[in-house]
């Protein structure tokens, strides 16, 4: 553009609109920037507060004292377990749900409908999801407050997700190979499990990823659906039924709002553990979906 | 299925077998197409089971435990202590119904100029590689849990907020709240509006060069327009957003229950109040039901707020599909 400017005398009119472009283009950059800013931010912030009560102690003792001295090792294996309970429970509905829209479903109200339902789910807010499985698990199931009625709750959150992104890879797998398996005989189901899955399978795991970042990091449903700080209990997996939850999010909420007589630089160390853990998940499908980005455009080739 | 059979009937009897076969192959295939279908029926079961449940539970407020409707929708203070008594129950949904308004328009102020200015940024003006540089990185910024947004905004923002305008409860007010729930609606008012933005065909950028546009008046005055229902969809979504964060607005808000006049008061947003009173309150007081209505109440904004996004989206999808 600055080229042509010089060869074609720009009335004066036309150059101021050369300026007023050239600003808002600058404001636009700053605007990307400003909004980019607090992972910088927070990021530096919480590994700079937190890095020092970082120690292998830590992170694999239990905790002593109500958690000033000690770790915070229960609490880690604890979320672990959860994580690993919203998995077994929301992907196989969520990736179910997925094949039912884009194998199953014909187009029409019902379709429409489902879609809409997701949207709005994806919408609910996370509070809402606690209210949720407060009343369901905890007044009309009868469940006692533990770790899997919280694991519960993400998971029914987590499900608007794993279903999006799944429906969406499952929709990318083209259609020639899908009619080709068909056309030699194959049953819908089988063509489905054994041709179309397999292609959407790193943009499932995508979404599935994303899905447990954000229940990692998810703190109102288990305010509400009920949890406790730091507390040396039995560690063997069927801790999911018989103790309270204990998860890295709570564990941070809770030291902030107590407060006072709990040492500063813990608080931040917990909070940088539960960013590594999010940043963990977020980033592997942030690298994840690139490779599949690059591998589409290869054998698109 | 591999072995051949070896008896005289062979051919007729493998024949017959496989039919059978195909058979318990469909009915096993049958089951597990049944399960299917009721997953994706399911989805509409939670939707329409929050409602409900949310409904039950709120609902007793009025008809078990006589709580009058009128005082809960128009009592200005929402007390979240635990009572068995109608007549001392202060609780209306006014206040927080204010303050989560407060919460919301602060951060759009801020979020719409922001993410729309990036989405153009990325969509029209940044080459290729950036703009998935910066969608990656707005996704980075979404995945960040909002307590720790809270959190660091307390560290950070607060005594800044408290020294320089004294607003709020020493610093924490809606106005607080509202500039940190700006960075966590902001990705996604990015992410549809660019979508939008790119739904835009190539032919209308075109057109306007070849009328003498430069680029920044082909942005604002035929791509911008052209997308205009993508770029409501995703304020509107940016602001149900909002409404429903709930940390940040806990941590930052303040936590005063008596209606804000300004956004600069301290102040406690609906789901502020469900988050801060439902630890405490016990089976049989009129907390609990209270806040089973208010998160219906919220609810039902979402929802709302939503549905009308997504019908203003498929506007915009049914105009350039081709």
């Amino acid at each position: 553009m600055s080229a042509a400017s010089s060869w074609v005398r720009t009335p004066p009119e036309g150059r101021r609109k050369d300026l007023y472009q050239r600003i808002v283009f600058a404001l636009t950059l700053v605007a990307t920037l400003i909004v980019l800013a607090p992972i910088v931010i927070v990021s530096a912030y919480v590994l700079r507060e937190g890095a020092s009560a970082i120690t292998w102690e830590f992170l694999t003792d239990p905790p002593r004292r109500d958690g000033a001295e000690g770790g915070i090792w229960p609490v880690i294996v604890l979320t672990a377990y959860s994580l690993l309970l919203v998995v077994l429970m929301a992907v196989p509905l969520g990736v179910g749900a997925a094949v039912f829209l884009s194998e199953y479903a014909r187009p029409g109200r019902l379709l429409r409908l489902i879609n809409l339902t997701i949207i709005n789910l994806a919408g609910v807010p996370s509070i809402v999801y606690g209210l949720f499985g407060a009343a369901f698990f905890l007044d009309i199931l009868g469940g006692q407050k533990s770790l899997w009625v919280v694991s519960a709750t993400l998971a029914l959150q987590a499900l608007a997700i794993i279903i999006t992104s799944a429906r969406e890879s499952l929709l990318a797998v083209s259609r020639g190979v899908r009619e080709g398996s068909l056309a030699l005989g194959v049953s819908r189901l089988r063509t489905t499990f054994f041709i179309t899955l397999p292609q959407a399978l790193p943009g499932i795991i995508t979404g599935v990823l994303l899905a447990i970042s954000r229940a990692a990091g998810e703190t109102a449903p288990v305010i509400v659906v009920g949890a406790i700080m730091a507390k040396n209990v039995s560690l063997s997996p069927a801790a999911v039924i018989n103790e309270r939850a204990q998860v890295l999010s709570f564990e941070l909420y809770g030291r902030i709002i107590e407060g006072i007589g709990y040492p500063e630089d813990r608080k931040w160390g917990i909070a940088l553990v539960l960013l590594a853990v999010v940043l963990l998940f977020n980033l592997s499908a942030l690298f994840l979906r690139w490779r599949i980005s690059r591998l589409g455009s290869v054998r698109r080739n | 299925m591999a072995v051949a059979p070896t008896t005289d009937q062979a051919p007729r009897r493998s024949l017959a077998e496989s039919v059978r076969r195909r058979r318990t192959g469909a009915v096993w295939e049958g089951i597990v197409e049944a399960v299917i279908y009721a997953t994706g029926l399911l989805t509409i079961l939670l939707l329409i089971g929050i409602l409900l449940l949310l409904g039950q539970q709120g609902l007793r407020l009025f008809f078990e435990m006589d709580y009058p409707v009128g005082r809960f929708f128009t009592f200005g203070n929402a007390i979240t202590e635990n009572t068995s008594d109608p007549e001392k129950f202060r609780f209306g949904i006014m206040a927080p119904l204010i303050a989560t308004g407060w919460v919301t328009l602060v951060t759009l102020v801020i979020a719409v100029p922001l993410g729309l200015a990036t989405a153009v940024y990325i969509s029209e003006i940044a080459p290729p590689r950036v703009r998935l540089y910066i969608k990656s990185g707005a996704e980075l910024l979404a995945g960040v849990p909002t307590v720790l947004f809270g959190f660091v905004g307390l560290f950070l923002l607060v005594p800044i907020v408290r020294e320089t305008f004294g607003w709020g409860a020493g610093g924490m007010s809606g106005m607080t709240a509202g500039i940190v729930v700006a960075f966590i609606a902001v990705p996604l008012i990015i992410s549809i509006a660019d979508d939008a933005l790119q739904a835009v065909p190539v032919d209308f950028k075109e057109n306007a060069y070849a009328l003498g546009c430069n680029q920044l008046q082909a942005i604002w005055f035929v791509i911008m327009p052209a997308a205009i229902s993508g770029i409501t969809a995703a304020v509107m979504l940016g602001m149900a957003r909002a409404i429903g964060e709930t940390m940040t607005v806990l941590i930052l808000g303040g936590g005063n229950s008596s209606i804000p006049e300004l956004p600069t008061e301290s102040m406690r947003t609906m789901t502020a109040t469900i988050a801060s009173g439902f630890g405490n309150a016990s089976a049989y007081s009129l907390l609990r039901p209270a806040l089973f209505m208010t998160g219906a109440v919220l609810f039902l904004i979402t929802m709302f707020t939503t549905i009308i996004a997504d019908l203003v989206l498929d506007r915009q999808r049914k105009r350039f599909s081709r």
